[in-house]
């Protein structure tokens, strides 16, 4: 199954973000070998170069370490992939907001709406491994 | 490294029509490029004069430093749209048959992929239905260990289970040192697997770029940015 | 890979030329038993008729065969190089003039099979009505025989084994001749535009026409007739004094003018293949 990509964002960033929801989410766990470039291209369906890029921009984050004898490895640094996944929920959190505001509402009010929907959902028994696996 | 190949001032005419008009191209080595036009836009007219099956009015083609001929039809492993096998062989015998006079062609490779898609080795080609005879020509064509690959329509008419299967041979065959470039008027379908495009109308080159440029600079798909342009 | 390409062509080649030969081999046989039956003795009405009629159908079967041949090789030349197979064939990595040598060899030896074929066919038909009651035409055969070859070197002044050797190098090139000819029409009716299996027809009645002109005018300056060859070789209508000195200049004539006619058409199919390749 190809991984889901958007059609107006640079292929690459999407690549990035996927693989790091896919170490956050524990798919593959610190220490574990990724698959070649050429298995993760064609697991996503997308060009080898692009993968490449992508896998790359991953190493200079230090999220992926390249080891002579056994290829590609997430990092052990767990401390690091903390920091991604954050790093990562700031950045929905953020959209969130700019949506909400363009959408009228004050950020105590946004609060307000948040609580109330995750009273819900925790009344309803939802918990963070029922999230959707939309990286997969 | 030189570029695979390079195109110079490249015309085809007929009569009056004129297919290819003045075209220069340089492909390097190492990418994945779609041909991108719609129909009658020269595409097939400028793959044909790659591999020598149409003499240019004009122009030069050079692949690894030669123009079309022997040397250059070696190092190019070619799909055209259409079906080119003898129907009276039987498929081991056409595997028998690019193993003799492709030095490139790996007769394993050919057979792990025969087998993953079930195709008898001893059916006459006469009792395939079209699409497997369009796969057998496909996984004869990407058996080999080509510089460049020229894959002309591979995905137009066939269902999404053997496009996805072709897409994944073409990202399983790459290798940094060759080129594939397969023309589609089906952009959507393949643009992710996609480095760069080259766009043609009325047998001129429109745009070449990476894919992931015209994503940043114009903020829309291939796909999109496509439309936009021949939306006229 | 010249080599490689006569071995495919021959493997794809060789079933429709040898159903031919064996339809041949078949009507022959049934030919010499019919001819050998006391049938052809009996006293019926119309039996005359019936044995025009079985002759005449005899002479059909075999030019239709020779014929059939023929639009084998062409079909099997326009099929394979400029039709969808024609996406194979020019891809392979060989030369134009690999590809030319090897559809000529493969179609010269079927021509030359099937003309072999027709001969001895007629030839046994031919001893069967004859000769087969007359017991001594063997001995009488072997007893002149000798005498034969004398007279021949005598008339002629060459030997017959040579004289033979001759006359079979003339059929080898005047079979590449004919069809080299095929191989050129098909070539040049890629020129049109359109219709080009009709252009090819038209190039083929355009070299007919061309070579008839030719050979008239070489014959007319043949011993023959006393002209310009006639001189070169040294006689004339006027001076001959032996059939041998006629028919010995003529061969190597025969044998000359085929080998250049053959040479410029090769030379035009593998430039229309190498230089002006156009597919549809």
């Amino acid at each position: 199954m190809a991984w889901n990509l958007n059609a107006d964002k640079p292929i690459y960033s999407q690549l990035v973000e996927i693989i790091q929801i896919q170490i956050i989410s524990g798919r593959y766990k610190a220490g574990d070998r990724l698959p070649s470039v050429r298995e993760l291209a064609a697991e996503a369906s997308v060009n080898p170069n692009t993968m490449q890029k992508a896998l790359a921009e991953l190493e200079r984050n230090c999220l992926i370490i390249t080891q002579r004898t056994s290829g590609r490895i997430v990092t052990e640094d767990t401390e690091l992939i903390h920091r991604t996944q954050k790093h990562l929920a700031e950045e929905h959190i953020q959209n969130f907001f700019r949506t909400m505001n363009g959408l009228g509402y004050s950020a105590e009010e946004i609060l307000s709406l948040v609580k109330e929907a995750a009273e819900k959902l925790s009344n309803s028994g939802f918990s963070h491994t029922d999230l959707p696996k939309g990286a997969e | 490294m030189e570029a695979l190949a390079e195109i110079r001032g490249l015309t085809k005419a007929y009569g009056n029509t004129i297919a290819v008009n003045n075209l220069n191209l340089i492909i390097p080595r190492g990418r994945i490029i779609g041909l991108l036009g719609p129909n009658g836009s020269g595409k097939t007219t400028l793959i044909k004069m790659i591999n020598g099956l149409l003499t240019p009015t004009a122009g030069s083609i050079l692949i690894n430093g030669f123009p079309p001929g022997p040397e250059t039809k070696a190092r190019i492993a070619y799909l055209p749209e259409r079906t080119y096998l003898q129907s009276g062989m039987k498929v081991c015998d056409l595997v028998d048959f690019f193993q003799d006079f492709y030095e490139d062609f790996n007769r394993d490779r050919a057979f792990s992929m025969l087998s993953s898609l079930n195709i008898p080795f001893t059916a006459q080609l006469k009792t395939l239905s079209k699409g497997t005879k369009e796969k057998v020509q496909l996984i004869l064509v990407m058996s080999r260990n080509a510089d460049l690959f020229i894959l002309d329509e591979p995905i137009a008419g066939v269902d999404p289970a053997a496009r996805d299967y072709i897409l994944k041979t073409i990202i399983n065959n790459y290798n940094e040192n060759a080129s594939i470039m397969l023309s589609t008027h089906l952009i959507s379908d393949i643009e992710n697997i996609l480095d760069e495009v080259i766009f043609i109308r009325d047998g001129q080159l429109l745009t070449h770029m990476p894919v992931d440029q015209i994503r940043e600079q114009y903020g829309q798909s291939v796909d999109a940015y496509f439309r936009g342009v021949f939306a006229c | 890979m010249l080599k490689k390409l006569f071995k495919y062509e021959w493997v794809f080649f060789w079933k429709v030329p040898a159903a031919i030969n064996i339809f041949l081999v078949i009507v022959t046989i049934i030919g010499i038993i019919s001819l050998a039956s006391p049938f052809w003795e009996l006293d019926i009405w119309g039996i005359d008729i019936l044995l025009g009629l079985a002759i005449f159908f005899y002479i059909l079967a075999i030019a239709a065969c020779s014929i059939g041949v023929t639009i084998y090789v062409a079909v099997r030349y326009y099929k394979n190089i400029y039709t969808d197979e024609g996406y194979l064939t020019n891809t392979l990595p060989v030369t134009a003039r690999q590809i030319v040598l090897s559809k000529l060899f493969t179609s010269l030896i079927w021509t030359l099979l099937t003309g072999f074929v027709v001969s001895v066919s007629v030839l046994s038909l031919v001893y069967t009505a004859f000769y087969s009651s007359d017991l001594k035409f063997w001995y009488d055969f072997m007893r002149d025989f000798p005498d034969f070859l004398q007279m021949f070197r005598e008339e002629m002044g060459i030997s017959f084994s040579l004289f033979l050797m001759l006359l079979f190098i003339q059929t080898v090139l005047s079979s590449a001749f004919a069809i080299l000819k095929i191989y050129t029409a098909i070539a040049l009716g890629q020129l049109f535009a359109k219709h080009k299996v009709a252009g090819a027809f038209l190039w083929y009645i355009g070299e007919y026409v061309v070579f008839q002109i030719i050979n008239s005018i070489i014959s007319n300056a043949s011993p023959l007739s006393g002209g310009m060859f006639g001189y070169l070789f040294g006689v004339s209508y006027y001076s001959y004094n032996s059939i041998g000195e006629i028919i010995l200049p003529s061969t190597l004539i025969s044998i000359f003018t085929s080998l250049i006619f053959s040479a410029a058409l090769y030379f035009i199919a593998e430039h229309m293949l190498k230089n002006q390749l156009n597919l549809d």
